[in-house]
C-alpha cells in the first residue's frame, strides 16, 4: 500500500443548516485524509455530524464550505452529469434501509449501476457471478426484496456497491438494520471485501461491535473530530480493538479525562 | 387562522397537483354543459316545432344522463381526492401529532374541499359556459340550414345544478375518504403503508391468463361480429361479459409477461434504465389491472359512441337537406274551408302555387275475377332482364323478401316496388302532378290516353336513385320505339312516359307515397277507389315574401298563421325539426358520454400512476444515488407514461374497431352515410387524441416535478 498517495482528502469541512432560524453548525471545520485501502469507521453521537459529513461525501448534500478531494479532484465543484458519474463509478453507498428498488430482482438491482452508465452485458454478467458467489448470494438473485432475509438484502447492496470497482464505498450504518448474526456475517464480507480485494470503505456507525472491523476510528463531537483510534495490526486482537472503543466511547459519554 | 390555514392547503394542493384541479374542473364544465342544454340554440329552436319530444328529451333523457355523469364523477372526485390526502398523509398525521382534534382536521379538509370546489366552479362554469357556447354555435351551423338564430346558452339553473351536483360529491368523497383515512394509525398517516409486496407471479401463469384473456376476446369479438342478435340481444350480453372478462385477464397476463422481457433481451437490460422502466410499468400495470382494463373499456367506448354520434350527425344531416319536396306547406282539412282559409288576406302573401292534390289506390275488381286491374307482367318481366347475372329475382325465391337500399341493383329495387304494391298501386292524376312540376319550375306533364308514369318517391331509395332513373328511362324509350305496352289497366294497354322528373309529393317527408301511378285526369276518375282517396292542399311560400323574409322565417310566420285554423298541416320545417330532433337527440347524448367516459378514463390513469409514483418515489432517490442522471430518469417516466396511457388505447382501439364494424354491420345499413362522416370522425378523432395527449403531458410533467424535488434530499 502506498501511503503516499491520498484517495480522499477532507480539507476544513463546514456545514451548517440555516433555515429560517439560528444557523446550526453540523459540521465545524472538519479536516482528514483516508488512505487507499483503509477501513474507516467513523463514530459519534446522535447530531454529532458523522452522517452529514459522510451524505457531504457521497455528494447527496452540499458543504457549506470546505473541500473534498477524491484523488485529486474537487468533487464540490461537480456539475450534474460529473456528480452521475461520479455516484455511479468512484463511490459505492451502501444504506442503513438498503435501499434496494423492491420492484426489481436482486440481480437487476446489482446490475443497475452499471446499466445506467451502458456497461458491456457479458463483462456485468462474469463480474455479477463472482461477486454473487463471494457475497453468498447466488440463490437470491433471481427473487424480489421483499423475498429475501434482511441480511441478503444488505449482501444485495453491497454487491450493487461493488459491481461498479468504486474508489471508496461509503457506508451509512449497515448493520443498523440486521440481526446480530446478520450484522456479523455482512462485517466479515465487508473485512474481506477491505482487505482480499484491497477495498477502501468509509463506514458511519453507532455500533463499537461493527467498529471493531475497522483499521482506524474517527470520533465526531459537535461537528468536530474529538479523537482518532487507529488498531494495531496484525498485533491487536479485535476483542482488544473493541474494549479501546469502548472505553472511548464512556469518555465521550462523560467527556472529562484525557483519553490518549 | 382556520380559514388561513385551508385556503393555504387549498392553494399549494391547487398547484401542487394540477391534474386533481384540471379533473374536478372537468367535471364542473360537464356538468354544465348536459344541464344547459336546453339553452342551445338547436334545442331553443326545437321546442317550438317538436315540444313534445323536447321536453321529453329535456326532463326524462338529461336527468338520466346527469345522473350517470355525476355517479362517474363521483368515482373520478373519490379517486382524486384519495390520490390527494395519500400524497398528504404525512401532513395530516403531524396534525394529529400536535394535538388537532379529528373533528377539526376533518372540517379543515371539508373546508379545502369547499374552497377548491368553489374555484372549480368558478373555472368549471367559465370553461363549460365557453365549450356550451362553442358547440350551441357549431351544431346551428352544422345543421341549422341558416335558420337557426344564435342566443347565449348561459343558464343560471345550469349554474345551480351544476353547484349543487359538484359541492355534493365533494363533501360525500370526502367524508367517505376522511373517515377512511382517520381511521388509520397515525405511525402509517407518518411514514406511509407498508410496501406491498411483489406479486408478479410467474411467466407461464402470466402467459396463461393472457392467453385466457385472448380467447376470451376473440370470443367476444366472434359473437359481436356474427350473432349481434341472436337469442334476443342475450348474446351481446355474452358478448359484453366475454368482452370485460377478456380485457382484465388480457391486460393482466400482459404485465406479467412484461417480467419476462425485463429478464429475457439481455443486450438491452444493462442499458440505461430499461429494466427499471419495464419493471416500473409492470408493477404499475399488475396492481392496478383493474383500473387500467376499467380505463381501457372506458376509452372503447368513447371510440364507438364518438364514431356513432359523428355518423348519426352525418346521416341524419343529409336528411335534413330540403330533397326533392317542392311544397313548403300542405294542409288537410275540408276543403272548401281550407281553400277558404289559403286564400284569405292574411295568408295571401305566403300562399303561391296552390294545389289540390287528390290521391287515392286503384279498384279492386269485383269478387271472382282477377286479382288487380293493373298487369303489370310484362314491365316485371323487362326489369327482371335487367338484374344482374348473380342476383336472383325474389319472386322465384320461397322467402318472397325484398330490401330497398342505395347500394342494392336498380334492378331489384324496382321489382320490390312493383312487387310490394302491385294490386293496388296509388293514383296520381296527371293534373295535379303537373301543377306540381310547375311549381318547381319544371315543363308541365301531359298525358294521353293510354299514357302513365311510374313514379318512384326519390326520397325512398336515396342517393342511388338516378341509376333506377336512367334504367328505367332506357326501357320506357325502348317500349315506345318497339311499339310494346308495357303495362295495362282492366285490359287496356299504357305506355310509360320516359324522362319525367320525380318530385315529393307533399311537404312532409313522412307523408310518402313512395311510388304510384300517374294517370291521366279520366283514368284516374274511372279507376280510383273513393274510400281510400286523400286529399292534400299543398303550397309553396312565394319567392318575393321568401326574398323579402327568408325562406325560413317565412315559413314560421305561416306557420304561426295557420295554427289557429284548426288544420291538419305539415311544413317543410316540421320535417326539418323532426329529423334534427333526431340528430340531436341520437348524436348528442353518444358525443357527450364519449367524451365524458374519455375524460374519466384519463383521469383514472393519470391519478393511478401519480398514486404509485408517489408511493414509489424514493425509488429515483436511490437511483440518483446509484449515479442516474435526472435525463435518464425523465426518459424513464416519460416512456412508463406513454406504455400507461398507450397498453389500454390499443386494446380499446381493438375491441372499438370490432364494435365499429359491428354497429355498422347491424345497426347501420348505408355504407355511404358511414363514408360521409370520415371527415367529422378524424376532427373527433383528433379531439380524443389531443385530450389523452394532455392528460399523458401533464402526469409526465407532474412526475417530473416530483423527481425534481428529491434531488438533494434523503428519507423526505
Amino acid at each position: 500500500m502506498n501511503y503516499t498517495d491520498k484517495l480522499l482528502e477532507v480539507r476544513d469541512l463546514h456545514k451548517s443548516y440555516a433555515k429560517g432560524g439560528i444557523p446550526t453548525k453540523a459540521l465545524n471545520g472538519i479536516t482528514f485524509d483516508v488512505l487507499p485501502g483503509e477501513f474507516l469507521g467513523i463514530m459519534g453521537a446522535s447530531g454529532s455530524g458523522k452522517t452529514t459529513l459522510l451524505n457531504c461525501i457521497a455528494t447527496i448534500i452540499k458543504p457549506t464550505s470546505g473541500q473534498i478531494l477524491l484523488s485529486g479532484t474537487n468533487i464540490s465543484a461537480f456539475g450534474s452529469d460529473e456528480l452521475a458519474m461520479y455516484r455511479g463509478s468512484k463511490i459505492g453507498y451502501l444504506f442503513q434501509d438498503f435501499a434496494l428498488l423492491d420492484n426489481l430482482t436482486g440481480r437487476e438491482n446489482i446490475l443497475l449501476p452499471l446499466s445506467i452508465h451502458d456497461a458491456d452485458v457479458r463483462l456485468s454478467e462474469k463480474k455479477l457471478n463472482s461477486i454473487a458467489e463471494f457475497l453468498k448470494i447466488t440463490d437470491v438473485l433471481s427473487k424480489f426484496p421483499s423475498q429475501m432475509s434482511g441480511g441478503q438484502k444488505q449482501r444485495v447492496a453491497a454487491a450493487r456497491c461493488l459491481i461498479s470497482d468504486p474508489d471508496i464505498i461509503l457506508a451509512d450504518e449497515p448493520t443498523g438494520a440486521l440481526d446480530t448474526k446478520a450484522a456479523r456475517l455482512l462485517m466479515e464480507k465487508l473485512q474481506e471485501i477491505n482487505r482480499a480485494k484491497n477495498r477502501t470503505i468509509m463506514m458511519v456507525t453507532h455500533d463499537p461491535n461493527a467498529a471493531s472491523f475497522c483499521s482506524r476510528i474517527l470520533f465526531i463531537q459537535d461537528g468536530k473530530i474529538f479523537h482518532e483510534l487507529r488498531r494495531q495490526i496484525p498485533s491487536e486482537t479485535r476483542d482488544e480493538f473493541y474494549d479501546r472503543i469502548l472505553r472511548v466511547m464512556a469518555q465521550m459519554g462523560g467527556g472529562s479525562a484525557n483519553v490518549l | 387562522m382556520f380559514f388561513n390555514l385551508a385556503w393555504r392547503n387549498a392553494k399549494r394542493s391547487r398547484n401542487e397537483n394540477l391534474i386533481y384541479f384540471l379533473t374536478m374542473v372537468t367535471a364542473v364544465a360537464s356538468f354544465y354543459i348536459i344541464l344547459s342544454l336546453g339553452q342551445q340554440d338547436v334545442i331553443r329552436f326545437l321546442r317550438e316545432l317538436e315540444s313534445s319530444a323536447v321536453e321529453k328529451l329535456l326532463t326524462t333523457v338529461m336527468p338520466m344522463v346527469y345522473l350517470c355523469a355525476l355517479l362517474f364523477i363521483f368515482f373520478l372526485v373519490v379517486f382524486a381526492n384519495k390520490y390527494q390526502l395519500e400524497c398528504r398523509s404525512r401532513e395530516l398525521g403531524l396534525y394529529l401529532m400536535f394535538g388537532m382534534k379529528k373533528k377539526r382536521l376533518f372540517f379543515q379538509l371539508m373546508m379545502e374541499g369547499f374552497i377548491t370546489s368553489l374555484l372549480a366552479l368558478f373555472g368549471g362554469i367559465i370553461c363549460g359556459s365557453f365549450l356550451s357556447e362553442i358547440i350551441s354555435l357549431a351544431t346551428a351551423r352544422l345543421v341549422g340550414q341558416g335558420i337557426i338564430t344564435h342566443q347565449s346558452s348561459f343558464s343560471i339553473g345550469a349554474v345551480i345544478w351544476t353547484t349543487i351536483g359538484l359541492l355534493l360529491i365533494q363533501a360525500l368523497s370526502l367524508f367517505i375518504l376522511g373517515g377512511k383515512t382517520f381511521k388509520r394509525e397515525v405511525h402509517q398517516l407518518l411514514y406511509g403503508e407498508m410496501v406491498k409486496k411483489q406479486n408478479t407471479g410467474t411467466a407461464s401463469g402470466g402467459l396463461f391468463t393472457l392467453l385466457v384473456g385472448v380467447i376470451l376476446l376473440a370470443v367476444a369479438y366472434w359473437v359481436a361480429l356474427k350473432h349481434f342478435f341472436a337469442a334476443g340481444g342475450a348474446m351481446l350480453f355474452v358478448a359484453v361479459l366475454f368482452g370485460i372478462a377478456g380485457t382484465l385477464l388480457f391486460i393482466r397476463g400482459l404485465a406479467r409477461l412484461l417480467s419476462l422481457f425485463a429478464g429475457s433481451i439481455k443486450n438491452k437490460s444493462t442499458k440505461g434504465l430499461y429494466t427499471f422502466t419495464l419493471r416500473q410499468l409492470q408493477e404499475n400495470v399488475v396492481c392496478k389491472y383493474v383500473s387500467i382494463s376499467v380505463a381501457s373499456l372506458l376509452m372503447m367506448f368513447t371510440i364507438m359512441l364518438i364514431a356513432d354520434g359523428s355518423s348519426s350527425i352525418m346521416t341524419y344531416r343529409k336528411n335534413l337537406s330540403r330533397g326533392s319536396s317542392v311544397y313548403d306547406f300542405t294542409v288537410m282539412g275540408d276543403d272548401m274551408m281550407v281553400e277558404q282559409y289559403l286564400s284569405s288576406e292574411k295568408m295571401k302573401p305566403y300562399v303561391a302555387h296552390l294545389n289540390r292534390m287528390e290521391t287515392g289506390k286503384i279498384k279492386k275488381p269485383e269478387a271472382g275475377s282477377i286479382n288487380s286491374f293493373v298487369d303489370w307482367s310484362k314491365f316485371r318481366a323487362e326489369i327482371v332482364q335487367h338484374l344482374p347475372s348473380d342476383v336472383v329475382d325474389p319472386a322465384t325465391q320461397d322467402t318472397g323478401s325484398y330490401t330497398m337500399a342505395p347500394d342494392n341493383p336498380p334492378a331489384l329495387n324496382i321489382l320490390g316496388i312493383i312487387d310490394t304494391g302491385s294490386y293496388t298501386p296509388y293514383l296520381v292524376p296527371a293534373s295535379t302532378y303537373s301543377r306540381l312540376l310547375e311549381a318547381s319550375g319544371e315543363t308541365p306533364l301531359i298525358l294521353g290516353e293510354d299514357e302513365a308514369v311510374f313514379y318512384i318517391n326519390p326520397d325512398f331509395i336515396g342517393s342511388a336513385q338516378e341509376d333506377e332513373s336512367s334504367m328505367l328511362d332506357e326501357i320506357f324509350s325502348k317500349a315506345k320505339s318497339t311499339n310494346t305496352p308495357l303495362l295495362s289497366i282492366d285490359g287496356k294497354p299504357f305506355f310509360f312516359t320516359s324522362s319525367v322528373t320525380m318530385k315529393g309529393l307533399t311537404a312532409d317527408k313522412n307523408i310518402r307515397v313512395t311510388s304510384a301511378l300517374i294517370v291521366s285526369d279520366e283514368v284516374f276518375e274511372k279507376y280510383v277507389d273513393q274510400d281510400t282517396c286523400m286529399v292534400y292542399w299543398h303550397f309553396c311560400i312565394p319567392g318575393e315574401t321568401a326574398n323579402e323574409k327568408g325562406l325560413m322565417k317565412s315559413i314560421m310566420d305561416a306557420n304561426h298563421l295557420l295554427k289557429p285554423s284548426g288544420f291538419v298541416y305539415e311544413s317543410y320545417l316540421n320535417n326539418f325539426g323532426r329529423q334534427l330532433f333526431y340528430v340531436i337527440a341520437g348524436s348528442y347524448t353518444s358525443l357527450y358520454m364519449g367524451f365524458m367516459f374519455l375524460i374519466i378514463a384519463c383521469a383514472l390513469l393519470s391519478l393511478q400512476f401519480l398514486t404509485q409514483m408517489q408511493a414509489t418515489k424514493e425509488r429515483y432517490l436511490t437511483l440518483s444515488m446509484l449515479g442516474a442522471n435526472h435525463k435518464q430518469m425523465k426518459k424513464s417516466i416519460n416512456k412508463q407514461v406513454l406504455w400507461y396511457f398507450l397498453l389500454p388505447l390499443l386494446l380499446a382501439c381493438i375491441s372499438g374497431s370490432v364494435g365499429l364494424f359491428a354497429m355498422q354491420k347491424h345497426l347501420h345499413s348505408s355504407q355511404a352515410a358511414i363514408v360521409q362522416s370520415y371527415p367529422l370522425m378524424f376532427i373527433m378523432a383528433g379531439s380524443v387524441i389531443v385530450v389523452l395527449v394532455i392528460y399523458a403531458v401533464a402526469v409526465a410533467q407532474t412526475a417530473n416535478r416530483e423527481i425534481g424535488k428529491l434531488k438533494w434530499k434523503i428519507n423526505s
